[in-house]
């Protein structure tokens, strides 16, 4: 035997689910079990606590060169906790240069809502979870650093309503095996562009629904369902830069994704860009004038401004705190505001990837505006209060396994300074001229980017550009070129923002950070910068496949001796 | 043997574009893809460079895997899954100095375009596609690989001659395609029924089985002319229970089941009567006194004693090639083996033999795990005598040879290595006496022992945690615990305490000390009947459950044995309480 269970795969899919009722009783069940004796026999004891469940239902099909890749389907429970001792003012989660401390790990817990075997496993989790969280409140009441006067003296804990919430997801109706037989044909287009080296196209069809219960007397219960079509490929410049485009389509059931046609066109479209883009020119490190597509804009907006809103940053010493001390101050251009709107479920019909009726923490989901006509109005916001706001506003989210902090949403860039897309390319050509450069440029496709918040490394972010042209000032066309990543830093960045298009884009995410992976959204217009700095993109230090690809033959038959 | 033979080898040439190709059947795409792909990857070159691949090793392993996890009969996961797993291997410069053994062997600092995993259709095109741009990453590897050797060896004074790659004869072996399943439907019921039978055990506070099965051919093609296509099949069935004392001690059981043939496992019966051992085991510890520390004659039951042996000898006897760093530079941590430089001495008393047989299917009727045909290097698994008469005659090896060692692999290599080598691993372990008595006669014999030097009991040990399914935390412990720098034993699950009259009396929480292959010497009697052992290696320490890429299933056959002298002492560590709830009642009892 060669080697064994070196891929985890596919999980698989099993009997139809329990009542989903059931497994809100049976948590509920231990929860007030566990925290009735927990009450009475912990030193210190806990004063709150949530179990939380995601349950997940996932189905992939993937397809290469006109070869399956991938066919499976799975479900999987992930069980959370959180276990506070100590008072709202001070518990086991206090932060410490930073550190909130961990008490969950995700736990599988069974599929099929048998009781036994959930609240065994549930107990057994509480208690781990309770001994290190008692540890944790000693080890803090012990520390000096606490002892020091903090700018920030709030709350470790808010207090919030409890909230009594269920929503039914249908099951996903998957045609697996058609989309096999789909995808296996689309992924055979790409074979009209043989300089590509890799490509593929799947979809995913997926349905989360999240429980939680807390000694509150909250009860929630949410569904999401979400359906996604993914085509990649890439390639190697002969310099042996690495290139690859991507592009996704979104919806809530598989009958909304697009149809073959329109992939086709996108297939098309990819091939066509990507054999472009290995001959286009490489541009060197350039500061000038640029227009942002609204994709492009709205991860610019994420990684620069989004992170910085995010409120337990304003609570972290160790945290760069750009906009701590900016609320009702000036913070954008007078003609843009930003809100963060969970409750959002569509935009221009496409479906937005930061969407939830409740966050991870229980608490209502609603929209927030953050920035009101350039002024800085409020912070994204979980259960763990800051000066000056002592309550969420629905923002409290984690992947399973994580703990919760301030996250984004659904961000939306609106403007109060919106002119057509050709008025903001005349407005480039204008610009260039003043500042008497041969041309601009124009980023079209970003694939996402990166930002350091931290008070010791720089406050700086880099946007990822996949597709980039460059605009010329006397109107020749437009010349695609490649190997450009957007730097720099986020105060300098903002207010060299013009205007803005008036057509918005939506740019669906996944976005990683302190609390792992969430899915959100960046919805924006286009935008004119009259500045912006680029650096050249790191390359890879091999070179293109050594032989040309194999011939395109069905291979010989065996061989004769 | 059938299917066997040689193809000349030009010695630090290219690989010859005109070696015969081997016969390959018209109907298999895979090996068509694989052998036409190669035939033109041999002119593989980087116009300013001498180094052209002269080994070429493709393989694919295309697997249906199945696996259940039930606990308390609740399903907690299933998974299955079709998929296509390539390893390809591309060797620069010759046998006698290539690529590989260097400290950063394997390092490509370039991109991957290749998918990790491959298409599930026979699609020859998508096929040679990937095996296009893998072979390609994987010459550049080996280019870049060769130039940063050459560049440690520039300045180093004395260095290690031997050769980076022993030749072997090629094997071609077409068997047919694996084309057997596991019923799923069948299996997930047995599973979760099986997990019900610790309902009854409200005083355990975790337990699960799990069950998986792997089904699959795999693919070899090799530049030597080596052609395989070997069907693969491996079930099992594991089970554990953990509970915590009053005291604070963590205790815990475990089963483990496997077959290399589908329908192999145990019956239903069967395997409830050994599941429900483990629980009973596992509430027998939880009012077991906890041992104390212990010095003199220990007898292990033969199974323990199989257990032993797959772990001191087993871990002992392959040998690594320590890498070439710059010079200076640190070497990276390496396990090595407590038998290195003890070719001729002796280990074992010289009533003793130790064989490793891989070629071996069955023993007295019952089915052994480590049968196989070929090994990860597509090398023919050969008969090794380790021990001839208590003394150590040899080493498990694979194609890498190793200093003051036998050069030829004996078709071992049966887990990933390091540096572009693979590592060894026991197949069928034959741990056998020529003077033996029977069990009953060793027991009066270890009590007389204990007599004789005035200690109240002596210890019986009927089962060892191994594979290991302690907790991460037991586990850490184990590895951190001063074991006089020797490698930690996995701790005895089932020891006793035999007093004079012939009680014996279950204790817990007790571990070895200082025991090693050097205590093999202590053995002073064998029993006359033999236990056979069957566990999954994976590499990981005390074989821990759930680790590993590679799996190599094997058996250790030995009788009981009597060790003269041995070390058991009381781990000194915090225990966490227990918890402050009382579990969670049961609300379906066993049906």
């Amino acid at each position: 035997m060669r080697k064994l269970g070196f891929w985890i795969v596919l999980v698989t899919a099993v009997t139809a689910c329990g009542q989903p009722s059931s497994l809100i009783r049976i948590l509920d069940e231990e929860l007030q079990r566990n925290f009735t004796t927990l009450k009475q026999k912990g030193d210190p004891p806990p004063y709150f606590m949530s179990y939380a469940v995601s349950e997940q239902e996932n189905e992939l099909v993937s397809a290469s060169n006109g070869a399956l890749l991938s066919q499976s389907k799975g479900q999987a429970r992930f069980f959370d906790i959180s276990v506070r001792v100590g008072s709202h003012k001070l518990d086991n989660y206090h932060r410490i240069r930073g550190d909130q401390g961990s008490f969950t790990s995700r736990t599988a817990i069974a599929i099929d809502d048998g009781a036994d075997s959930i609240k065994r496993r549930v107990w057994l989790e509480t208690d781990r979870a309770y001994q290190s969280a008692a540890e944790r409140l000693i080890q803090i009441k012990t520390n000096q650093q606490v002892k020091l006067a903090q700018e920030d003296d709030s709350d470790d804990f808010s207090t919030e309503p409890p909230a009594t919430y269920s929503d039914s997801t249908p099951k996903i109706k998957f045609a697996s095996n058609d989309w096999a037989v789909r995808l296996r044909k689309l992924s055979a287009d790409f074979g009209a562009y043989p300089d590509l080296l890799s490509s593929a196209i799947s979809v995913t069809a997926s349905r989360e629904t999240k429980y939680l219960v807390n000694t509150e007397g909250s009860k929630i219960q949410q569904g999401r369902p979400f359906v996604r079509v993914i085509i990649v490929a890439s390639a190697k410049a002969l310099d042996g830069m690495d290139l690859s485009l991507n592009e996704t389509f979104e919806a809530d059931d598989p009958a909304h994704l697009p149809s073959d046609d329109v992939l086709k066109k996108s297939i098309q479209k990819m091939g066509e860009d990507l054999t472009a883009l290995r001959r286009a020119p490489v541009v060197d490190p350039y500061v000038g004038p640029a227009i942002l597509s609204g994709k492009a804009a709205g991860v610019f907006f994420h990684e620069i401004f989004g992170h910085r809103i995010e409120g337990h940053r304003q609570k972290d010493d160790s945290e760069g705190q750009t906009f701590t001390k900016s609320v009702n101050g000036p913070v954008l251009p007078p003609f843009l505001s930003v809100v963060l709107d969970p409750t959002r479920r569509t935009f221009d019909k496409i479906l937005l990837n930061g969407t939830y009726q409740y966050d991870d923490e229980g608490v209502k989901a609603r929209p927030v505006t953050v920035v009101d006509h350039g002024i800085l109005k409020t912070f994204l916001l979980s259960r763990s209060p800051i000066k000056g706001f002592p309550q969420s506003n629905g923002h409290g989210r984690r992947e399973p396994g994580a703990e919760v902090v301030s996250r984004q949403s659904n961000l939306i860039v609106e403007s109060a300074n919106s002119v057509s897309e050709d008025k903001l390319r005349t407005m480039l050509r204008d610009e260039l001229k003043r500042q008497n450069k041969p041309w601009g440029l124009y980023f079209s496709q970003v694939t996402g980017g990166y930002t350091t918040t931290g008070r010791r490394g720089l406050q700086a972010f880099t946007v990822i550009p996949l597709v980039v042209y460059r605009v010329y000032a006397d109107g020749k066309p437009d010349e695609l070129v490649r190997g450009v990543d957007i730097v720099g830093t986020p105060l300098a960045s903002f207010s060299k923002i013009v205007a803005t298009s008036d057509k918005s884009a939506v740019f669906n995410g996944i976005c990683g950070a302190e609390s792992g992976s969430v899915p959100v959204s960046a919805i924006s217009p286009a935008m004119f910068i009259s500045e912006i700095e680029i650096q050249r993109k790191e390359r890879s230090q091999d070179g293109p496949p050594l032989l040309p690809p194999p011939p395109e033959t069905s291979g010989s038959a065996g061989s004769v001796q | 043997m059938r299917g066997l033979f040689v193809v000349a080898m030009l010695a630090a040439a290219a690989v010859s574009a005109q070696a015969p190709g081997p016969k390959i059947p018209a109907d298999d795409v895979i090996l068509r893809a694989m052998r036409d792909e190669l035939d033109r990857s041999r002119a593989l070159r980087v116009a300013a460079l001498e180094d052209r691949p002269y080994y070429i090793e493709y393989e694919l392993e295309d697997v249906n895997t199945f696996s259940i996890s039930a606990s308390l009969g609740a399903l907690i996961n299933v998974s299955a899954g079709h998929g296509r797993a390539p390893s390809l291997s591309v060797r620069v410069g010759g046998y006698d100095f290539d690529n590989t053994n260097h400290v950063l062997t394997g390092r490509f600092s370039g991109s991957r375009f290749d998918q990790e995993r491959w298409p599930l259709d026979n699609n020859y095109a998508a096929l040679r596609h990937n095996l296009w741009l893998a072979t390609d990453r994987a010459y550049k590897g080996a280019l870049e690989s060769i130039a940063r050797k050459r560049s440690s060896l520039r300045n180093t004074a004395a260095r290690d001659t031997t050769a980076d790659f022993s030749k072997a004869e090629p094997v071609n072996l077409i068997l047919p395609v694996n084309r057997g399943s596991a019923d799923e439907a069948v299996w997930k019921k047995r599973t979760i029924g099986l997990s019900h039978i610790f309902n009854s055990y409200p005083e355990i506070f975790s337990s699960g089985v799990d069950m998986s099965a792997y089904i699959g051919t795999s693919y070899m093609l090799t530049s030597e002319g080596t052609v395989q296509r070997v069907p693969e099949d491996l079930l099992s069935l594991t089970a554990r229970a953990q509970a915590q004392a009053a005291d604070g001690m963590q205790v815990h059981d475990s089963v483990f089941f496997q077959s290399l043939a589908i329908e192999g496992l145990p019956s239903e019966l069967d395997l409830t009567r050994g599941i429900t051992q483990v629980a009973d085991n596992v509430r027998a510890l939880l009012k077991a006194p906890p041992g104390e520390a212990y010095s003199g004659p220990v007898l292990f039951e033969a199974r323990a004693a199989a257990q032993l042996f797959a772990q001191v000898l087993g871990d002992n006897v392959k040998v690594s090639r320590r890498p070439v760093t710059d010079p200076g530079g640190r070497t990276p941590p390496q396990v090595v083996s407590e038998l290195e430089s003890k070719i001729g001495s002796r280990i074992l008393p010289e009533w003793m033999d130790v064989v490793d047989d891989p070629t071996q299917k069955e023993w007295r009727g019952r089915p052994l795990v480590g049968f196989y045909h070929t090994d990860m290097e597509g090398v023919a698994g050969a008969p090794v005598q380790i021990v001839e008469k208590g003394v150590f005659k040899n080493f498990l090896l694979t194609r890498t040879p190793v200093k003051g060692v036998p050069a030829a692999s004996n078709g071992h290599a049966r887990l990933s290595g390091n540096y572009g080598a693979r590592s060894a691993a026991i197949s069928n372990m034959f741990v056998r006496a020529s003077q033996t008595k029977p069990l009953a006669d060793l027991k009066k014999q270890l009590i007389e022992m204990c007599q004789q030097r005035n200690k109240p009991y002596g210890i019986l040990i009927r089962k060892l945690d191994y594979p290991s399914t302690a907790s991460l935390q037991e586990l850490r412990s184990l590895v951190a615990a001063p074991n006089g720098g020797l490698r930690a034993v996995s701790p005895p699950a089932l020891a006793y305490r035999v007093y004079p009259d012939g009680r014996e009396e279950l204790i817990r929480g007790l571990r070895f000390r200082g025991v090693s292959t050097r205590s093999l010497r202590d053995i002073t009697a064998a029993s006359d009947e033999n236990a056979a052992f069957d566990f999954i290696n994976n590499g990981a320490p005390f074989a821990f459950s759930g680790l590993g890429g590679y799996l190599a299933p094997a058996t250790v056959l030995s009788p009981s044995l009597l060790f003269e002298e041995m070390e058991l002492e009381v781990p000194q560590e915090e225990r966490s309480k227990p918890p402050l709830v009382p579990p969670p009642p049961f609300e379906s009892a066993t049906r």
